[in-house]
């Protein structure tokens, strides 16, 4: 601090009053001496004249304009042109609002000053300089009308940009408003606009070496335009640079044009006074001395960008001395951390440009403008590159529509997904419960059947037992027989006596008497036609339950009876099956009794149905002639619904049409016939069948579809219960949603390809 | 006629100030101590007191065009009558030249006289009517300073004070002059 130009640590502590003039005495002093001291730390280090300092400079400012304003009040001229009045002092000297006196045209005149332009040599190199930026024609860049030159000191005539330069507006901008996306993508986007002139600059061979917020003019519009193009001095390589106290002395009582103040704060000069930069936008190369390249300027770039971004340069000592010294070795903070509203991907871009390493800084201002161009875009960074989520996310932005519709699709295909599989899995779970449920009930119905056919073998073993009809058939009485067996008809016909029964109709549909030839001897029960159809083909000898009924000749009692296959008669085409039992006398087969069960809706049984659960019984046929007999061992042909919830009594039954159904019964052991054997039962996949066709569903739509059927064997004979269930309750009742939930999706996903191919058609304009 | 002449008197007073500064702008400060800028504004006010007849029933704006015409007239003779009179003394040839060709150039202004000029002349009313109303030395620190770029040391000098002196007066100048161009109606920037 103990610096020439901060001579105010030795100001006495008398008043305040008097204090505060000394303070402005020196301020003023050293204005004159052309090195303007920083009014912020002039006011940090007397905190109790904070208030009065401020305002002394807010007078005084308002007083400069005013005094601007009238400064040629006395009509001046300058070649063509006549001042008009000062717009502001710059690095160099003043800039005067000036008029063509012929045309009327306005234009702003930059007057040079200093003494360097006593130096020929330097003039000339300046010249050369001025007539190179002079024919750079770039929107961005201020074109340069006229070169001139009076008393000695140059001057040149540019275009007239009203609306000052950037500093005015980067010191306005409050935190709150630098937080926002808005301020950084405008701030971006100015930078792109200066990156691009700069760049041009480049090109032709020009660099600024002095960028700074300054030497951006921002026109009515708020468009940039660079000014100061290659002003600043081009360095000889090591070429000192010293205090600013000792050099850049302004003499200006002898000048032509006077003016105020000396050059702009952190200005840099030369030990000839020549400026060589401005301290916090110079990159460390530069103030290493060496001369400025094309990085340099890139440098300036970031540092403007920084400001822009994060309120502040990114390196500033308490003098410009200081602040280039500390440019070659710190690194700046973060932007981040000034404010952390900042998008990290426009940190990177401005930390690059940042960079101490002039090789590792962008290769050009347009690599600068692109990469900013592309974060304005929303694009993907190349340089420095994005991560792949980054580059993912940033689609997502650029496409909004798609990537929000694609999203929706996407997350309402995974509930659905979801959905459906949690439905499918309960279903199949009370596919399987109902199954398992319809198997055990077939068991059950197969065990009532048991008990109907026992009952019904009952009253067949009891008929052949008669002593009457024993002495009947010997003398082959057959109106005899006849009337004994109407009696035995009517008989069981009487739920009295003992097979209980749901409907009216009689157990057994009729009753025959058979010789040991199988020729009928008596027949009662069924219609009259039949029953002469009967006579006429006597014999039955082929039938099963005659045979059938023959083998069964060495048992006795309830063994005698057998259970016959199905038959379809050939008197009226329907089908039956018989209880038959052998009648001796001693050890003498004399003859058969055959009880015959016709098609039925329950077979006698109560509550066989209900509204879900149907029973079924089936088995297998037995040969089609009455003559020809069929081996017992050999495999049955066919099968046939004997009772089925769509029957009623008499009516043709269905046959399986492929001959078999699903669960075929094995062979049952003939000496076994009635104990039901647990062995023989089905195996688990032949008990429960989740696709059964139900071959009624052919006659009756009540009965179409898949059926979750469960098989049993009845006892020992070949009879088979099915209890079937339609399919469609096992489907569990949220499946509607699934379905609902599946149109939704269809109709997203529709929208999402109409969205995708309104955009391919209408592709948004970029950048 | 007592009453008009009272009247009169006091408007042009009221243009001292301003006549002062439109002087110092038209003559090199270098010539000052020679010709006294306020002798020609005296001069001039007295001319105007006895021509005051050919601008009677004028608008204030062409009264003060008027006015700056005497002034321009009593500025050129004092310059000229300095150029006789001084033959002898150290003449000041480039700086007699140079208000000289302000002053011309200030004529010829007068006789096209754009609207930017207009306006720029009732701007420096309004602060020369501030000013007034300033103490003495402020007035002309505040002036010198500012509208004339003198340095401290320059106007410390000029005035018998020390330099923090000079930055009190200025620094208390400005303050008042503010408060009286807001109370004015000026514009601020």
């Amino acid at each position: 601090m103990s610096s020439d130009n901060m001579p105010t640590e030795s100001y006495p502590a008398s008043e305040p009053a008097d204090r505060l003039d000394a303070i402005l005495a020196d301020y003023l002093q050293q204005l004159e001496e052309g090195c303007p001291p920083n009014r912020e730390l002039l006011v940090e280090r007397h905190p109790e004249l904070a208030e009065e300092l401020r305002e002394f400079f807010a007078d005084r400012d308002l007083m400069r304009a005013q005094a601007n304003r009238l400064r040629y009040i006395v009509p001046k001229f300058l070649g063509d042109y006549q001042l008009l009045e000062e717009l502001g002092t710059g690095t160099f000297g003043i800039v005067v609002k000036a008029q063509h006196v012929q045309t009327g045209h306005l234009a702003a005149i930059k007057l040079l000053r200093g003494e360097q332009w006593s130096s020929k040599d330097y003039v000339k190199r300046f010249r050369i300089e001025a007539q190179k930026a002079a024919k750079l024609d770039h929107p961005h860049l201020v074109p340069v009308y006229h070169l001139g030159e009076v008393e000695g000191q140059p001057y040149y005539v540019m275009k007239l940009i009203e609306g000052g330069s950037l500093t005015a507006p980067l010191r306005a901008c409050t935190l709150q408003e630098r937080a926002t996306r808005r301020h950084q993508r405008w701030a971006a986007e100015l930078v792109v606009k200066i990156a691009q002139a700069v760049h041009y600059a480049h090109q032709h061979a020009v660099i600024h070496r002095d960028l700074k917020p300054g030497n951006i003019l921002l026109d009515t519009e708020g468009q940039p335009h660079i000014t100061d193009f290659g002003l600043a001095k081009q360095l000889e390589e090591g070429e000192l640079l010293l205090e600013l106290s000792e050099a850049g002395r302004v003499s200006s009582q002898r000048e032509h044009f006077i003016w105020e103040g000396g050059p702009e704060a952190d200005t840099i000069l030369t030990e000839k006074g020549l400026i060589a930069g401005t301290a916090p936008y110079m990159s460390p190369e530069q103030g290493a001395g060496q001369d400025a390249t094309i990085a340099s300027d890139v440098y300036s770039l970031g540092v403007i960008l920084y400001e822009m971004l994060a309120g502040q340069v990114p390196i500033r000592g308490a003098t410009p001395q200081e602040t280039m010294r500390l440019i070659q070795h710190q690194s700046p903070p973060l932007p981040r951390s000034l404010n952390s509203r900042i998008d990290h991907r426009l940190e990177k871009i401005c930390l690059k440009c940042l960079d101490k390493d002039s090789q590792k800084r962008y290769g050009s201002a347009l690599g600068l403008a692109r990469s900013l161009e592309r974060w304005l875009g929303n694009e993907p960074i190349i340089d420095p590159p994005d991560g792949f989520a980054e580059r993912c996310r940033l689609w997502c932005r650029r496409n909004p529509v798609v990537a929000g519709l694609g999203t929706t699709a996407a997350l309402l295909l995974l509930v659905v997904m979801v959905m459906t599989v949690g439905y499918l899995a309960r279903e199949a779970g009370r596919r399987e419960e109902i199954l398992e449920g319809n198997i055990y009930a077939a068991q059950g119905v197969a065990d009532r059947f048991l008990l109907q056919l026992q009952k019904l073998s009952g009253a067949v073993e009891k008929t052949v037992a008669e002593l009457e009809f024993l002495d009947l058939l010997e003398g082959e009485d057959k109106p005899g027989l006849r009337k004994f067996f109407k009696r035995i008809h009517a008989h069981y016909d009487d739920p009295r006596h003992g097979i209980a029964r749901a409907e009216k109709d009689p157990p057994f549909e009729s009753w025959y008497c058979l010789n040991y030839r199988g020729n009928i001897l008596a027949l009662t029960g069924g219609d009259a036609i039949r029953q002469a159809a009967l006579m006429k083909a006597p014999n039955y000898q082929g039938r099963d339950y005659f045979h059938g009924a023959l083998r069964r000749a060495r048992k006795k009692g309830r063994e005698a009876v057998h259970i016959s296959r199905i038959y379809e008669a050939t008197t009226d085409g329907l089908f039956r099956f018989g209880i038959s039992a052998p009648v001796y006398k001693g050890e003498k087969v004399v003859g058969v009794v055959v009880a015959t069960v016709i098609t039925d809706r329950t077979m006698g049984l109560d509550r066989l149905h209900d509204n879900r659960r149907k029973a079924v019984l089936y088995g297998p046929k037995d040969s089609n002639s009455p003559r020809e007999r069929v081996s017992r061992l050999s495999p049955p042909s066919e099968f046939v619904i004997l009772v089925h919830p769509a029957y009623h009594r008499g009516i043709d039954a269905v046959t399986f049409p492929a001959g078999k159904p699903p669960s075929a019964r094995p062979l049952p052991d003939v000496e076994a016939l009635h104990q039901p054997d647990p062995q023989q039962a089905f195996t688990p996949e032949e008990a429960g069948i989740k696709d059964y066709v139900d071959p009624v569903g052919a006659r009756d739509a009540e009965f179409e579809g898949r059926w979750l059927a469960g098989f049993a064997p009845v006892g020992n004979t070949e009879l088979v219960v099915i209890v079937q269930q339609h399919y469609d309750d096992s489907i569990a009742p949220g499946r509607g949603i699934i379905w609902s939930g599946a149109a939704v999706l269809l109709g997203v996903l529709f929208i999402v390809a109409i969205g995708w191919f309104v955009l391919q058609a209408f592709p948004r304009p970029r950048g | 006629m007592s009453q008009e002449g009272n009247n009169l008197d006091m408007e042009l007073e009221g243009q001292r100030v301003y006549l002062c500064l439109l002087a110092r702008k038209h003559l090199d400060r270098r010539l000052w101590r020679l010709i006294d800028p306020s002798d020609v504004v005296q001069k001039t006010l007295g001319d105007a007191h006895r021509k005051w007849e050919e601008c009677r029933g004028q608008s204030e704006g062409q009264r003060r065009a008027w006015l700056r015409r005497v002034l321009l007239n009593d500025l050129k003779d004092a310059i000229r009558k300095y150029g006789r009179i001084a033959a002898h003394e150290q003449p000041i040839p480039e700086a007699v030249d140079q208000s000289s060709a302000w002053i011309e150039a200030s004529f010829a202004a007068q006789q096209s006289s754009p609207s930017q000029q207009v306006i720029k002349h009732e701007e420096l009313q309004r602060l020369a009517d501030a000013l007034a109303r300033l103490p003495e030395a402020e007035r002309e620190t505040v002036t010198l300073h500012h509208l004339f770029d003198w340095t401290q040391a320059e106007i410390a000098a000029h005035l018998g004070r020390t330099r923090p002196a000079v930055a009190g007066l200025l620094c208390r100048g400005l303050k008042k002059l503010r408060k009286f161009l807001e109370q004015s109606g000026v514009s601020h920037v």
